[in-house]
């Protein structure tokens, strides 16, 4: 159920605003068949989510159409007109770079870029964050950017890894744990993807598939012998939306 | 296997021209030292004395001498070892006799981290090895040695955190927690980080770090029978839960193997039935019974046993009274 300032509302006139099957169509349908209520402050609010995670679904897709490669950190690249590649492998944001221009650039000079599956995951949600503010709104809100897994994300995105959800939505982050990997190849412990609906899942490193896509291709980089699959965890990572919302609309 | 410290009068003499003279002039003095007097050359590489990080230095320089037949069996052995770290070579695995070698590599290795990415690669190598194939826990000081040093130079420290906290040892807990003592802050912020399932550790109310410490390494101390590894890791979630309390086990007062999050006994059928009980609290009700049946247990174990065998809103009432 959707209640938007204390009244459960009917999905309808909603759901008719976008195109079948889109994902904003998706989410809304799961929200409104489930049994936990979704509370909003406003339709705004809701319409923010929708947009948000809409745009992570597409910058997640269009990341894997791209030449972005998958490199391991101590070995990552980046396209040093933006930003500087830091000890650990990071992506610094370089000053009198304007942060939508850096974000907006792994995108368009994708070769010059590779890395992780983590970092592929923040990179995602820059991106649709750049998609979805106005541009002067993304650059007051991210002034200084570190790309490097999850351990430097801004605050204000918000990001949470939810143990416990009533459903899962186009959007979520998620994560393929592979419990016993080759201890030679540790970046395949695990894989970092988005839920890009109809469980579909991107994931840098491994491109767009099933859960057992996934599952397999963690399998093949166990120790040898082992007889422990890789799984999809059942947390989920989402971002503060109604935060940004709320501070897309100060800031507007 | 003997360890020299640096400043050891023992030190190999090629170990000592590296350390005053860089790697790249080491290379060339070894060749001038090859071409005036092999044997000693060799003797110098091959002596027991020398630390890895030379032999690493000088692993081109082998090559293209055409050496390696002249080499130490333990010379040779580690070379192998370090290509084939680099092949990432699976006989690694199996191999079960190279534990000696891999703790020589990074015990007289370690603090020449930084030499260059490829080095730093193989100490990170080294270390899983070690800990996940040999389950060797002396490298745990080494390897924690390693990560608050890099953390302090702000490079990479994600795969040997990993291979530390792998070794699902309560040293590591006890280890960490004396970091939050440290002159360092970055130190202070990644114990942290690590510590984050001990409930006192980002508290706004702690004056200063050695109250921090005490509290934690009491509540550490009090809790080591229900804490658990979790294997939650930095590229996996913003904040990794490393270890994790069993809150079940806590309130049934039963042991948690820290490495694998088994049960010490097994539940009897009343037990089940609790858990399943317990389960349907609230985390605050939870936390709740599993802080007073610890206190009950550790001061009056019969008053404990009774209020055990109470039906769960009793025992929640009780609780909250206070009263033993």
């Amino acid at each position: 159920m959707i209640s938007i300032n204390s009244q459960i509302i009917a999905p309808n006139v909603l759901i008719q605003k976008y195109s079948l099957n889109s994902t904003e169509q998706k989410i809304l349908n799961i929200l409104s068949e489930s049994d936990h209520t979704y509370r909003y402050a406003s339709e705004d609010q809701l319409l923010f989510e929708l947009r948000l995670r809409n745009s992570i679904v597409n910058a997640s897709i269009a990341l894997y159409k791209s030449n972005f490669s998958f490199k391991v950190f101590r070995h990552s690249v980046c396209n040093t007109d933006f930003w500087r590649r830091t000890n650990d492998g990071g992506f610094l944001l370089k000053n009198g770079v304007k942060p939508s221009d850096a974000i907006n650039d792994i995108y368009i000079n994708s070769s010059l870029y590779g890395t992780e599956c983590a970092t592929a995951m923040v990179i995602v949600y820059y991106k649709a964050l750049v998609d979805v503010l106005p541009e002067k709104v993304f650059n007051k809100l991210f002034p200084q950017i570190y790309l490097m897994n999850w351990q430097h994300l801004d605050r204000n995105i918000g990001i949470m890894d939810y143990q416990n959800v009533y459903d899962y939505l186009p959007g979520d982050g998620r994560y393929f744990k592979n419990p016993d990997v080759n201890p030679l190849t540790p970046e395949w412990q695990g894989e970092n993807v988005f839920d890009l609906g109809n469980g579909i899942y991107y994931g840098h490193g491994i491109g767009i598939g099933r859960a057992n896509n996934f599952i397999q291709a963690l399998n093949e980089n166990r120790i040898p012998g082992s007889t422990k699959s890789a799984y999809l965890m059942s947390s989920a990572k989402r971002p503060n939306f109604k935060h940004l919302a709320n501070l897309a609309q100060q800031l507007e | 296997m003997r360890r020299y410290n640096s400043g050891s009068i023992y030190m190999n003499y090629l170990d000592r021209y590296r350390l005053k003279n860089g790697a790249d002039k080491l290379k060339i003095h070894f060749n001038n030292l090859y071409s005036k007097n092999k044997n000693y050359a060799l003797m110098l590489l091959n002596s027991s004395t020398l630390k890895f990080p030379s032999l690493f230095v000088l692993k081109d320089e082998i090559k293209r001498l055409g050496i390696y037949n002249n080499l130490s069996t333990r010379n040779k052995s580690a070379l192998d070892i370090t290509d084939k770290i680099f092949n990432n070579d699976i006989s690694l695995i199996y191999e079960k006799n190279n534990r000696d070698i891999l703790s020589w590599i990074l015990n007289t290795g370690y603090t020449v981290d930084g030499l260059n990415q490829r080095y730093d690669e193989l100490l990170d190598k080294t270390a899983i090895l070690l800990v996940k194939v040999h389950n060797d826990t002396n490298c745990l000081d080494a390897l924690e040695n390693l990560i608050f040093s890099r953390h302090r130079k702000g490079a990479y420290i994600y795969d040997i955190v990993w291979a530390f906290l792998e070794s699902k040892n309560p040293k590591c807990i006890d280890m960490l927690a004396k970091r939050l003592l440290s002159n360092n802050e970055k130190d202070i912020q990644l114990s942290k980080k690590l510590l984050d399932f001990v409930p006192c550790i980002n508290s706004e109310n702690i004056r200063s770090k050695t109250e921090l410490y005490h509290n934690a390494t009491k509540w550490i101390k009090d809790n080591l029978n229900f804490i658990y590894y979790h294997g939650e890791h930095f590229h996996q979630t913003p904040s990794p839960c490393t270890f994790r309390l069993s809150l079940e086990n806590k309130y049934l007062q039963n042991t948690t193997h820290l490495k694998s999050n088994d049960n010490k006994r097994s539940y009897t059928d009343w037990e089940v039935a609790a858990i399943d009980n317990f389960r349907k609290l609230d985390s605050d009700s939870q936390k709740l019974l599993s802080d007073y049946s610890h206190y009950l247990h550790k001061h009056n174990s019969n008053k404990w046993k009774s209020w055990i065998e109470k039906s769960i809103s009793e025992q929640l009432s009780i609780a909250k009274s206070g009263t033993i």
